[in-house]
């Protein structure tokens, strides 16, 4: 799967550098300087490069943790990101990450420990409280954990920290590494889920809708958190159908009462991204019709945005209360 | 439209064997730099000289000379020295840093290939000694710079052959042996080109041209501009079929086709059931 990888000089000797770069004993293996010298460069395709993407293992300086954007988060107060990885295995045809990143390659931040640090420092300024911290925004948790190992070094630290609550968000159906863990507490394992027909148009390479419920149903057995994240929720002519079918199936699979929360939001793009992703896709019907650009962002046109966002919220409300569903506003969508 | 083969090289003993290869003659209006094509028009060579200076200016000239697109694929193929590597060995680069600035280029490699990768450091003077892990030749970053303008980064590489080592000096490499390192290596540079011809077709990109029916209506820039969006999303919801002709037929501005055109985009069905 991935052939290339780069190293970044400051990183060479890392212990985590070796453990990944035995894994992928065929690779070339490429040094560099910083790994924005490659991922920033211009004249860069990503949608090309996103058939063969390397993998660039690098160190993260300055600030880890940063807060969410505004509307952020599943009712808490503070919210605060953190970015291990920078892109995503999948190819979903809505990813902001396409119009914000010049490269499709995996960028793997190898010093974890700065973000635990990271994560330690921002609860020291909020004792006492319970604060966020939303992973997958720049990725997704999971898809790559046979290769980072990152979320079960993480769950070793945030079963230390149980005012730091840990929003794990994915498509991913490796799960193997929270099912041979003992469930947290702190914890919630976000599934971003869509129906199966606009799945199988938009979100490429991602595992099949059937099977990520099979791997929610299954951490949810075995006591874990799960999250449902509804975002992007696609136009379709025959939504209505769609979406009420796909809320029946995922709560026939599903225990809705023990569901975490809920959070729903309409496909969205800041323009730059939208235009970037035109061109890039220039035969995507997603990105073709029914839109509208509103105050730098391209959203359905006319009432179509809050239709189908008032549509899905009351289904999903029939079977979780309200309080446990979150509504996505215009600046906050998340890679996985 | 399918992609195009530029291929620049310093030296005319370097150009040998590629022009016969790929059938190339001269194209006798270029006075500054020795450019080739084939009769089919997708393949194109430039002779650039020694330097970083030359090699610019060389991918310069065939770009104006080719009217080459954003979607071509960029190869320089030369010699170059390295201190391990064996003479007639063949190389790709995966990075080129210009030994002055500092500046590398990481072309992505998006092809599995049976040649070794390898750095490349270039100079402006032949030196004696060799970089450690890297090897050293006077164009290529020169080459990654301003091809990389033209066409996308996935498509620019550099293929290189080696020539010299610790063991065999600089001094001794002669244009007949350059020649015969360059022919060795020929069905893997063809190897490469093909593949990158095929990754660039994977590019998708659409080339507006004004449908006939509305060919008969003044278009100011933004206009243009607007109906070539508006075209772009009919297209992507249309999957192929053409443009209905006749609901422009009573159009009398481009204002007006504009707004029919908006409406049949807003007609179409979205469904991906």
């Amino acid at each position: 799967m991935i052939d290339t990888l780069y190293i970044e000089d400051s990183v060479r000797e890392h212990p985590r550098t070796r453990e990944i770069t035995a894994r992928f004993k065929h690779a070339r293996i490429i040094e560099c300087q910083r790994y924005q010298e490659l991922f920033n460069a211009r004249a860069q395709n990503f949608r090309l490069q996103k058939t063969k993407p390397a993998l660039i293992l690098a160190e993260k300086h300055g600030n880890t943790v940063l807060p969410t954007p505004d509307g952020y988060g599943v009712g808490s107060e503070l919210n605060y990101y953190f970015s291990h990885m920078l892109n995503c295995v999948y190819d979903c045809r809505y990813c902001f990450l396409q119009g914000m990143y010049q490269s499709a390659h995996y960028v793997l931040f190898v010093n974890f420990e700065s973000f635990f640090e990271g994560i330690e420092n921002t609860l020291a300024h909020h004792p006492q409280k319970d604060v966020w911290f939303f992973s997958g925004y720049d990725c997704d948790s999971l898809a790559l954990e046979p290769v980072t190992r990152f979320v079960d070094e993480s769950l070793q630290f945030f079963q230390q920290h149980p005012k730091a609550q840990l929003e794990l968000r994915t498509k991913s159906t490796q799960v193997r590494c929270l099912l041979k863990s003992k469930p947290l507490d702190n914890c919630v394992v976000a599934f971003s889920l869509s129906p199966d027909e606009i799945a199988r148009a938009l979100e490429h390479r991602a595992p099949p809708l059937v099977k990520r419920l099979d791997a929610m149903r299954q951490l949810q057995r075995a006591g874990w958190k799960i999250g449902l994240r509804f975002d992007p929720l696609i136009y379709d002519d025959n939504y209505r159908t769609l979406y009420a079918d796909f809320f029946e199936q995922v709560f026939d699979k599903l225990d809705a009462g023990a569901v975490h929360s809920i959070t729903l939001g309409t496909f969205r793009l800041p323009t730059k991204f939208f235009r970037k992703l035109e061109t890039l896709y220039p035969k995507e019907k997603l990105l073709a019709a029914r839109l509208a650009e509103k105050d730098g962002q391209v959203t359905y046109s006319g009432t179509l945005e809050t239709d189908l966002l008032s549509y899905c919220h009351d289904h999903v409300s029939q079977r979780v209360p309200p309080s446990k569903i979150f509504t996505m506003g215009e600046t906050d969508s998340a890679a996985a | 439209m399918q992609a195009r083969t530029l291929i620049v090289v310093a030296l005319p003993a370097e150009a040998r064997a590629l022009i016969d290869y790929y059938r190339l003659r001269r194209v006798v209006q270029s006075h500054a730099f020795a450019v080739y094509q084939n009769n089919a028009e997708d393949t194109w060579l430039a002779v650039s000289g020694i330097g970083k200076v030359s090699m610019a200016a060389a991918c310069a000239h065939l770009h104006h000379c080719s009217g080459a697109n954003a979607n071509d694929v960029w190869l320089n193929i030369g010699i170059a020295g390295h201190a391990e590597y064996s003479v007639g060995d063949v190389l790709l680069v995966h990075s080129a840093t210009d030994a002055n600035t500092g500046r590398t280029h990481y072309p992505p490699i998006l092809f599995k290939t049976g040649v070794a990768s390898c750095g490349i450091v270039t100079v402006d003077k032949v030196r004696d000694d060799y970089p450690t892990n890297a090897a050293v030749d006077m164009e290529a970053s020169a080459f990654f710079t301003i091809a990389s303008r033209y066409s996308t980064a996935e498509l620019v590489h550099s293929i290189k052959v080696i020539s010299d080592n610790e063991q065999h000096p600089f001094a001794a490499v002669t244009r007949e042996k350059t020649q015969e390192w360059i022919a060795q290596v020929l069905p893997k540079i063809d190897e490469l080109n093909t593949r990158l011809r095929e990754i660039a077709q994977q590019n998708e990109r659409i080339e507006f041209a004004m449908p006939d029916c509305l060919s008969h209506l003044r278009f100011s820039f933004s206009q243009t501009q607007q109906c070539e969006a508006l075209l772009r999303r009919w297209h992507a919801l249309s999957e192929g079929s053409t443009l209905p002709a006749a609901e422009f037929a009573s159009a009398r501005s481009a204002k007006q086709a504009l707004t029919t055109l908006q409406q049949l985009i807003d007609d179409r069905a979205v469904t991906y059931s």
